[in-house]
């Protein structure tokens, strides 16, 4: 179970360190696809033998049914952005260290969105939600050096 | 110390302290005075918690008052103190609305919590009284949220939220285990640096903090 989790962290941790705009892309799609094929090993397990329950972890069909729209929509994002942030990058709005750094957060996003889904306690669930929130505001305000409304958009959605 | 506390209501005492810290902010003029209301607010937290420790003498009740006071006591008010020295503009609230007009809406708001919640709620906490001042104090501070136009005082009508928040989960479960609350502490802590980082971003390209200035998105 935790390796759903971690693989999402890893794959953003090594995004973070390598230099090359599209190389980065290329891992993070790939990191992504392999997070789709062992979520679809654990997701078809609960869905033809019964629930898992492993410490504090606990998939049934519906989280099972969730899983698969977080981790089909990740893949669509880390897919759609390779091409998306290189032409920005040519465009001069971003640069490397942003790149590096918008991959790193949307990596950990999936992996906490994921941990929301897949928890048995309430409480942490709670701090899950929290964590994708807090996660997800620098994600919306990446970049606002370059852009003046996406620091008010990361203000608006992290009040509301 | 039980026996003292039993008879002075001393838990009733504090969390009257709680809402009035909160109704503080409706007459405070300056961005400093609201971070010691904040301070104040957290302190009578962190009091109440270590009283129910000493009432219900479980050893991670004294652990989650620490917390709570090296958290919302210590390093927010310093994080905060620091941001409103650093930015230099005026320092004054200016709300959209009078400070006595402010106050009266607020008065208001804590007459409909009491007449709502008297009745109907089976209370399962260790004090009757304490429901209702944390609604009353989760309801002003979003009050406060609405009604001030610095961004540093929307952070801090948030933190009296969470404060207020926190009272109403710990009135009615007696708190939760100790790792738990670790990870909210954390995740607040989180929340406020990152929303420290936008104030400053907001003053450096609107060059004040008025969230006037936010108006280029719109539904």
């Amino acid at each position: 179970m935790i390796t759903l989790l971690l693989i999402p962290l890893v794959t953003g941790i090594v995004c973070f360190f390598i230099p090359k705009p599209k190389l980065i892309g290329y891992i993070s799609f790939l990191g992504s696809l392999v997070l789709a094929g062992f979520t679809a090993v654990t997701i078809s397990n609960v869905f033809s033998v019964q629930a898992v329950k492993e410490g504090i972890f606990y998939v049934d069909a519906l989280s099972g049914y969730i899983m698969a729209i977080v981790v089909f929509l990740s893949c669509l994002a880390t897919a759609y952005s390779i091409e998306y942030l290189a032409h920005e990058l040519d465009a001069g709005l971003t640069d490397l260290k942003y790149i590096q750094r918008f991959y790193l957060l949307l990596n950990a996003f999936i992996s906490s969105m994921l941990f929301v889904v897949m928890t048995d306690n309430l409480a942490i669930m709670w701090i899950a939600i929290e964590a994708t929130t807090i996660i997800s505001a620098p994600l919306i305000g990446l970049g606002f050096s370059k852009r003046d409304l996406a620091i008010e958009a990361a203000w608006k959605y992290i009040i509301l | 110390m039980n026996t003292f506390i039993d008879f002075s209501s001393l838990i009733d005492f504090l969390s009257i302290g709680i809402l009035l810290t909160t109704l503080s902010m409706n007459g405070l003029k300056r961005l400093e005075s609201c971070v010691k209301a904040y301070f104040f607010n957290s302190l009578f937290l962190s009091l109440l918690i270590l009283s129910v420790a000493f009432l219900k003498g479980e050893t991670h009740f004294f652990f989650a008052a620490l917390l709570n006071f090296a958290v919302k006591c210590i390093v927010i008010p310093i994080f905060i103190g620091k941001i409103i020295k650093d930015m230099k503009v005026t320092h004054d609230v200016e709300p959209f609305l009078s400070n006595s007009l402010s106050l009266v809406i607020s008065g208001i708001l804590i007459a409909i919590v009491y007449s709502a919640i008297s009745k109907g709620v089976y209370v399962t906490g260790f004090s009757k009284n304490v429901l209702q001042i944390s609604v009353a104090v989760i309801l002003i501070s979003l009050f406060i949220i609405i009604s001030r136009r610095k961004a540093i005082t929307q952070v801090i009508g948030l933190l009296f939220m969470e404060n207020g928040l926190f009272l109403a989960g710990f009135s009615l479960t007696y708190g939760m285990p100790l790792i738990i609350e670790l990870g909210v502490f954390f995740d607040m802590l989180m929340g406020v640096i990152i929303l420290g980082i936008f104030v400053v971003q907001i003053k450096r390209i609107f060059t004040s903090t008025d969230l006037d200035h936010l108006t280029r998105l719109k539904g």
